[in-house]
């Protein structure tokens, strides 16, 4: 998942803006770059420090 | 012949320019992961003719999935790359971008979708990122055919690269820099379109947006498809094609093998088209007049949803439900293509990422997601009795699909993995584009459709003749009759419908079975093995160890599954 972000050009430090994240088990929709990139809320978690 | 290849980040148009370059029509969509094998087609170059071939999108060199994997396979067999980019999102494709500079190999960079970046106000310097990259740069509209012939044209110009290896951390410090250098983005404000892109993205407001998108696209497929079938298919076959038929009956002397393999059964010296069985009568009408225009519906809906680029956002508010059922969202467009036909359904499945999702996911559309000209079929033959009939057979199909898909979650060793799906903005489908999907596909429907029906109906008619389906009908019985409740002579559908769904499902017509058999035949026929297409597909796919596997679990689920519904049927009903 970390190399796939990578790839897309968000890593440590990145600013990204939170699109949709709501319930629990819902997946994280985010932006970054311009591109709006979908990831499972459990590996969100475990990623991102600062929401 | 020279060999060119078009390599790029998924959903920047490289299918599109594929098609536009050699004329090959292609399927090409408004998500990442239209493409998952690659494809070649011939162009005409200044000197010589040209094989051009359209690779599967991939992020970098290093393959996730295996669609990925084709792609980065390809690299090495190609004489010149033309590297795809979408000039919208610069930044995040030249990562690939500097990683095939590293490759060596003579390359020309395209920036695509160059007139919704001018939209976006987004400015490029294109002589400077040439300079920068050391190969020329090319802007193009795909979508509209606008500086083709200048990419053409300077295929003699490529360049052989000279570029040292860096490793991934340098290589983004180096974007930053180009970035910096050749792009000013000048601020606005977003726009309604964007609002809108996120608002559909949201829970509450996606999910009930969502149900009305699927039940409006619902209604207009039923709406388009039992019009075409009313006032142009029927009308076109008893006017035009049953004198033609009638004539031929008259000239075979209205009896005998021959008149009853082309022609079948007259049914008070009329023709019946479904219940014939004739090649020239049921073979032709029930793919073309039954199950056409419903498919025709169905692929110009889900062509228009595709290219709008709503199918992303629907596999993020399904990735919870999908994940009670061992997959995550973007199982949910193999699902939607298998509605269509399953085919492109298994092989969308290349998209998952892990041999237990692919398993699931195949198994899973294999029983429980009929095809659209099964579906056609069973509402023409079901439909007749009223809605309760369909409500029952779908519904029954839904719930298997669920239950099915958690015990397989719980039952079979791993985890499903987590969803990761870059979601492209809406955008307003070009009708070009789209109709030529349409086409694609509705050639591909009739080519496999036709023959296998033909076949199917030889088959049976042999069969029949040489007394085959009665015998096996007499051992088949216990199970046929004692468990399902249905005639002997429903073995015969069973039999065909592994050649053809639709066919077998037209077959039991004129058997005259009430309402509750009906049901129950239905939904056995959808569940029990896939049609002869789908099964080649899935065995390559999965191999011989997990497709007897999958079959196995269709087996016994249909008979189980036939066998509740004839009970409960016969109880309450």
């Amino acid at each position: 998942m970390l190399t796939k972000l990578n790839v897309m050009g968000v890593s440590v430090g990145t600013k990204i803006k939170k699109i949709s994240s709501t319930s629990p088990n819902w997946p994280m929709v985010f932006e970054a770059k311009g591109v709006q990139v979908a990831i499972g809320k459990g590996i969100a978690q475990k990623i991102f420090v600062k929401i | 012949m020279k060999k060119i290849l078009l390599v790029g980040n998924p959903n920047v148009g490289k299918s599109v320019l594929f098609s536009r370059l050699t004329g090959v029509n292609v399927v090409a969509s408004n998500y990442p992961g239209t493409t998952i094998e690659f494809t070649e087609g011939v162009m005409s170059g200044k000197k010589e003719k040209i094989k051009l071939i359209d690779t599967p999108g991939t992020y970098s060199l290093s393959p996730t999935c295996s669609a990925e994997k084709v792609a980065t396979e390809m690299i090495q067999k190609g004489d010149l790359i033309i590297n795809v980019l979408d000039a919208t999102h610069l930044e995040r494709n030249l990562l690939l971008t500097l990683q095939l500079l590293e490759q060596k190999k003579p390359m020309i960079v395209v920036l695509n979708i160059w007139d919704e970046a001018k939209h976006k106000g987004i400015k490029i310097n294109v002589k400077k990122l040439e300079k920068l990259l050391g190969v020329p740069v090319i802007t193009i509209i795909a979508l509209t055919g606008e500086g083709l012939k200048k990419l053409v044209s300077s295929f003699e110009k490529a360049k052989t690269p000279c570029t040292k290896q860096i490793s991934t951390e340098k290589k983004w410090c180096k974007i930053g820099k180009i970035i910096g250098d050749v792009q000013v983005v000048t601020h606005r404000h977003h726009t309604l379109k964007e609002k809108f892109r996120d608002l559909t993205i949201k829970p509450l407001f996606g999910i009930t947006f969502a149900i009305l998108i699927l039940f409006l696209v619902f209604l207009a497929i039923k709406f388009v498809g039992e019009n075409l079938i009313e006032y142009f298919f029927e009308p076109l076959f008893e006017n035009l094609w049953s004198p033609i038929i009638l004539k031929l009956s008259v000239f075979l002397n209205g009896e005998g093998f021959l008149h009853n393999i082309l022609i079948g059964e007259l049914v008070g010296n009329k023709i019946a088209y479904v219940e014939s069985l004739g090649l020239l009568t049921t073979g032709l009408f029930v793919p073309i007049a039954m199950v056409l225009p419903y498919v025709f519906a169905f692929y110009v809906f889900l062509s228009l949803l595709e290219d709008v680029g709503y199918l992303p956002r629907l596999s993020v508010l399904m990735d919870n439900i999908m994940h009670r059922v061992g997959l995550h969202g973007c199982s949910i467009i193999p699902m939607f293509l298998g509605l269509g036909c399953n085919v492109p359904g298994a092989l969308a499945s290349r998209i998952l990422e892990s041999k237990r999702e692919k398993f699931i996911a195949m198994t899973l559309m294999a029983i429980a997601i009929p095809c659209m000209a099964q579906t056609a079929m069973i509402i023409g033959l079901i439909g007749a009795t009223g809605a309760f009939g369909i409500g029952f057979v779908f519904g029954t199909l839904f719930l298997v699909w669920i239950v099915l898909g958690i015990i397989l979650n719980k039952s079979i060793k791993g985890e499903s993995p987590e969803l990761f799906m870059e979601i492209p903005p809406y955008r307003i489908p070009h009708l070009r584009t789209l109709f030529k999907k349409v086409y694609v596909r509705i050639k591909s429907f009739i080519g496999e459709a036709l023959l296998y029906v033909l076949l199917g109906i030889l088959f049976i008619n042999i069969l029949y003749s040489l007394g085959i389906i009665q015998f096996v009908g007499k051992i088949t019985a216990p199970i046929i009759t004692g468990i399902l409740g249905l005639p002997e002579e429903a073995v015969g559908s069973l039999i065909i419908g592994f050649l053809r769904k639709d066919v077998a499902i037209g077959m039991l017509l004129p058997l005259g079975l009430t309402v509750n058999q009906l049901i129950v035949a239905s939904v056995v026929l959808a569940m029990y093995f896939p049609c002869i297409a789908t099964f080649i597909v899935m065995l390559k796919e999965l191999g011989m160890k997990d497709m007897l596997k999958s079959a196995g679990i269709m087996v016994f689920s249909a008979f189980f599954v036939g066998g509740v519904l004839n009970l409960l049927l016969n109880t309450f009903f």
